[in-house]
């Protein structure tokens, strides 16, 4: 009997190709995992645990204790849950399985050669791969990639997966206060698919006047869904609060534009081009869903650079289609009728040739494979964790303080107050941390205030107490601090200084 | 059927068309006429009046106590000059109606590139004066930001037109780089059409003129021609260099604002996303294939004005015309669709 050809008997370039293409993503997410958020989402997450309450009154602060803190919490108890039982190279790995899940939602929605597809999904990666970290975004990041998934499915092939939308929304207002990109992306379709039913457009699938009632439906039900979380209604307006804050938009790297002489930022321009060069080549007219959502996630990716993440996730199938069609169009101007790299050519009977290649293909996969598990192990390690602790957060200071026991209250780094919830917390109450939708920009700007020594600043510490000062060494307040006398340094290295006040406050 | 814009002669009686471009050029001439001040104006007079008084272009640092007497290449020598002769005649009233001069005639070569029917035309005219706005002060650049619409309405005619205007490219570069640092912007210009072209014929591009081999060897010759006229300055061969040390100057990038990546928070930034969107659209739905030379241009100005906020104001100069361009394309198709044989407000012939 002859058998047919498994995966395993006959591995070809195109399944050489998409292992290739996952193995890479699974590989550049596995990092060392903790940014500057992580921190107080790991304290929170544990604070929950321990605690068997899921809180709503700020425990971590002493300018905002007790008061309101409306942050979805379920992300939080899952990172803690990962740290508690297998420490970094855990929440590491969840990172690294969380990121490529969601690239294989986009790697469903791609119709296109695998050559072009894989190229857009490393491209996609790349651009989104800004935002990777144990933080709860990451979930908010796969549940993007799945409602683009149902979206396109109910778009282009009559899917009827649209009820699954209302349960990810309520499970995602749980998660992350980003549960609004599930109703942007959901309002895109909406605007887009009247726009193609307007404009009699017929060059790709239109959802028709009577299916998008049902969208619409499943929105509301989904707005109806997001209530369903210990804050209720009160989440429905917690994204326009959380954007709304002017200070988060001046000060907060990430809710800034994009500063492109960054090199992680510059992806994000090569990949916005190619796609305008695809929609522009292809001889067709463009759907108006495909324009929609590239418009506004563009968009939103030069408002606030944080978004790029969400425009690589969104618009590599987009890429990737139209890229595809240029690339058919192109050969068919020169004359050929056979398209290279095309699915079909690649299909080819099996034959000799075949095997070897299928023999050499196996033989570069365990290359591969081999290679990304030497470059896997490196930021699993115990060891370089820490030394990218100490390296990049003031370790060393906090050694000091936990050592030393200066008095507070405290008045602390915006970067480092999450870091220092981690570490000094019940003992040391911080100032302020990153956690935004909680400080007022009355109170952020107060904040900044201090810390570019500006008029008042000395009263406003008295105002508020404050008998310790945690903060960058070669801060302006550093700087003002040295040279006052109410004030001694207690610590210095070339990251941090800790600042205690020579008579301190009762 | 093949969609061939043709430009309408909007001479003749006092129509709804004639008032609308009427309209445009008073607009962008009373949107220009401003305050012409800006904190780098103050010091181009004082440097022209230098230049006027001494009879001598400065090639030492006379104005300040660190560089005094280093070498100082005063590239806007001639603009300098143009601006203190109209301060010193007329004072701020006249440079604000030269600066008003300025940007209306740069409009006025930009106008000249579109084919479009008048109402896309006036409407991607005015989004390109709005984009462009920022930059708009009495200071050299102003003269480099009249010759781009110049040099860009030359390789137009060049290229869509057959028109023989090539030769005066190296004059206007001449020119250039005595007014303005700028002058590099002439020869990206020209190279991307070269590299626009050349993909063109490499691609077999059909739906626009495209440029031949023998016509670019043209161009290449004229580019030539260009770079060696640019060494007629005070500064001589320097002056090759000079935008490179310019954009080489990394505390210039980090710290002076119009040589950053836009903020897209500030209101007036704003308009270059609504311009770039608009011309994807206007690309993606014109149901052909776009000229890579128009591809070339935005590209190329979108990562010039994503780097440097100041290039902001070519991206909308050089991107009028292919936004109008390809939006009366989406316009004329849009209407065949539903049916109609006859395009409102249209003058493109079917």
């Amino acid at each position: 009997m002859k058998r047919s050809p498994t995966f395993f008997s006959r591995l070809t370039t195109h399944s050489l190709l998409t292992a290739i293409v996952f193995i890479s993503i699974f590989t550049m997410a596995v990092r060392v995992p903790a940014s500057a958020d992580t921190w107080w989402h790991l304290r929170s997450g544990q604070y929950i645990i321990e605690n068997q309450t899921i809180f709503s009154a700020d425990p971590f602060s002493h300018t905002r204790e007790g008061q309101l803190w409306m942050y979805p919490k379920l992300g939080q108890v899952f990172w803690y849950g990962l740290y508690a039982v297998g420490g970094w190279a855990t929440v590491a790995l969840a990172v690294a399985l969380l990121a490529t899940v969601a690239f294989w939602l986009v790697w469903q929605q791609i119709e296109a050669n695998v050559f072009v597809g894989a190229f857009s999904m490393a491209l996609g990666a790349i651009v989104s791969s800004v935002i990777w970290a144990a933080r709860p975004q990451m979930f908010s990041f796969v549940l993007t990639a799945l409602v683009a998934y149902l979206l396109h499915r109910f778009k282009r092939h009559n899917g009827n997966l649209l009820p699954w939308i209302p349960l990810i929304m309520a499970l995602r207002v749980n998660i992350h206060g980003g549960f609004a990109i599930g109703f942007m992306l959901m309002l895109a379709y909406l605007v887009g698919e009247v726009i193609n039913n307007i404009t009699s457009y017929k060059d790709a699938p239109v959802v028709n006047w009577g299916r998008l009632k049902y969208l619409i439906l499943v929105i509301i039900i989904s707005v109806a869904a997001a209530t369903i979380n210990p804050h209720t209604w009160r989440m429905l307006f917690y994204p326009f609060q959380t954007v709304g804050i002017s200070a988060l938009r001046d000060f907060i790297a990430e809710w800034q534009s994009p500063n492109f002489h960054q090199p992680h930022a510059q992806p994000f321009i090569l990949m916005l081009l190619l796609i305008l060069v695809s929609v522009a080549r292809t001889n067709r007219q463009v759907d108006w869903t495909d324009l929609v959502l590239v418009a506004l996630w563009a968009g939103w990716a030069l408002f606030a650079a944080r978004n790029i993440a969400v425009f690589g996730l969104v618009t590599t199938p987009i890429l990737a289609g139209y890229a595809d069609l240029t690339w058919t169009e192109q050969w068919q101007t020169w004359g050929y009728t056979k398209v290279p790299f095309s699915t079909a050519a690649i299909a080819r009977p099996k034959s000799k040739i075949q095997n070897l290649k299928s023999k050499i293909n196996w033989v570069l996969l365990t290359l591969i494979i081999v290679a990304a598990l030497i470059k896997i192990s490196i930021p699993l390690r115990s060891d370089i964790n820490l030394e990218v602790e100490q390296e990049s957060l003031p370790y060393y200071a906090v050694e000091f303080v936990k050592n030393e026991r200066p008095p507070g209250p405290m008045f602390n780094s915006y970067n480092w107050g999450g870091y220092l919830i981690f570490k000094l917390w019940p003992d040391y109450l911080v100032y302020i941390d990153g956690r935004t939708d909680l400080y007022d920009d009355f109170f952020v700007r107060r904040f900044l205030t201090v810390m570019a020594a500006g008029d008042g600043w000395e009263q406003i510490l008295t105002d508020d107490g404050i008998n310790l000062i945690f903060i960058e060494s070669d801060s302006t307040l550093a700087k003002f601090l040295r040279h006052n006398p109410a004030w001694t340094e207690l610590y210095r290295d070339k990251m941090a200084v800790v600042f205690g006040r020579v008579a301190p406050l009762p | 059927m093949s969609i061939l814009p043709v430009k309408k002669n909007y001479s003749g009686d006092f129509s709804t068309q004639n008032l609308l471009i009427g309209v445009t050029f008073i607009a962008i001439f009373a949107m220009a006429a401003r305050p012409p001040a800006d904190t780098d104006t103050w010091w181009h007079l004082r440097s022209g009046q230098y230049i006027v008084q001494n009879w001598t272009v400065p090639t030492v640092d006379p104005f300040s106590h660190t560089q005094a007497g280093q070498l100082w290449i005063d590239h806007g020598w001639l603009a300098q000059i143009f601006w203190y002769a109209l301060f010193a005649v007329g004072g701020w009233a006249a440079m604000g109606l030269a600066l008003a001069a300025l940007v209306t005639a740069s409009f006025w070569f930009v106008w000249k590139q579109i084919e479009a029917n008048v109402f896309v035309a006036a409407f991607a005219m005015i989004l390109g004066t709005i984009v462009s706005s920022i930059v708009w002060a009495a200071r050299p650049q102003m003269l480099s930001f009249l010759l781009t619409a110049v040099v860009a309405y030359l390789l137009h005619r060049f290229k869509r037109h057959n028109g023989r205007l090539l030769p005066w490219l190296p004059l206007v570069m001449l020119l250039w780089v005595n007014v303005h640092g700028g002058f590099a912007i002439g020869f990206m210009l020209m190279v991307a059409y070269v590299m626009g072209e050349t993909v063109n014929n490499l691609t077999h591009h059909r739906d626009d003129q495209v440029v031949s081999w023998t016509r670019l060897k043209h161009l290449l010759l004229v580019i030539v021609v260009s770079l060696a006229v640019v060494v007629v300055n005070p500064h001589t061969w320097r002056m090759w260099l000079y935008p490179f040390q310019t954009v080489g100057i990394s505390a210039l990038r980090d710290f002076i604002q119009e040589w950053q990546s836009p903020n897209f928070h500030l209101v007036w930034m704003q308009p270059f996303i609504i311009m770039l969107l608009l011309t994807m659209v206007a690309l993606a739905r014109s149901n052909r294939r776009a000229d890579w030379t128009d591809l070339t241009l935005v590209a190329m100005w979108t990562v010039l004005a994503l780097f440097a906020a100041r290039n902001i104001a070519i991206f909308g100069v050089v991107v009028a015309p292919i936004l109008a361009r390809y939006a009366d394309l989406v316009w004329v198709k849009q209407w065949q669709t539903w049916g109609y044989t006859s395009v409102p407000f249209s003058t493109v012939t079917v």
